[in-house]
């Protein structure tokens, strides 16, 4: 009776240790899912933000012919200098998640550079409207329109792997 | 004074589960990361946290040239009065 009574608690605790294992494994694969995605919306970023600096420069070059006159030039840099400011908020949030280890934790910090990133694209638009001149303004347009998409495949990353849906 | 048998078997199984604790969480840890790698792998997107971090310094330094070029330009052309 007692060597029953020994074999069963036995197969107990090793079928408790097993669980733990398991448990501990699929954190251990949560944990390092981050990095490629953090990669991935790095690249991106770096991407995008080099897009920002072409649109600051064809409206710089084009103050310098005359295309567009200085107080507009200035306000045209002022809202990209917000843009740039969000960006850097962005990238200390994707740093924040390459270091966040509860799914929660990383849907929120998604979310917070999804915000940033949405602000950065409508600011890059907003920053346009001072431009008189169509030819200047089809053209940093272009430009525009080729970091947005930048930004939605940043938004679709973060959005596949890290937002928890309801 | 009398040896409680099944109290030895029972303290025996309590050393032997704590011993086995820290021994599950390394192992779990260590196969958890293994099988990761081996699904990134497979997905194509691999990335150390190494390639991680280079990447986002990049996306920093990207962000503080952009931030630099439009500072140094609207310092030297500051609003007229």
């Amino acid at each position: 009776m007692r060597m029953r009574l020994d074999y069963r608690l036995s197969l107990y605790v090793m079928c408790g240790v097993l669980a733990g294992m398991l448990t501990v494994s699929s954190t251990g694969c949560a944990e390092k899912t981050i990095p490629s995605t953090v990669k991935l919306t790095s690249d991106n970023g770096a991407r995008l933000m080099k897009g920002v600096k072409a649109v600051a420069v064809a409206v710089t070059d084009a103050q310098k012919t005359g295309v567009i006159n200085e107080a507009d030039t200035r306000k045209v840099l002022e809202t990209l200098q917000l843009v740039t400011t969000k960006s850097e908020e962005a990238s200390s949030y994707l740093e924040m998640l390459l270091a966040a280890q509860s799914p929660a934790d990383q849907s929120t910090l998604a979310g917070k550079i999804q915000a940033a990133l949405d602000f950065v694209n409508s600011g890059l638009f907003t920053a346009l409207v001072p431009i008189k001149d169509e030819q200047l303004k089809a053209n940093v347009s272009n430009l525009a329109i080729e970091v947005s998409k930048t930004v939605g495949l940043i938004n679709h990353e973060i959005l596949e792997r890290f937002v928890v849906k309801p | 004074m009398p040896i409680n048998e099944d109290l030895v078997k029972y303290t025996q199984l309590l050393g032997m589960i704590n011993g086995l604790i820290p021994v599950a969480i390394t192992l779990g840890t260590t196969v958890g990361g293994l099988v990761k790698e081996a699904i990134a792998a497979g997905r194509g997107d691999a990335a150390t946290v190494e390639e991680a971090q280079l990447a986002l310094a990049n996306f920093r330094a990207a962000t503080a040239d952009t931030k630099s070029f439009i500072d140094t330009w609207l310092a030297e052309h500051p609003p007229t009065a």
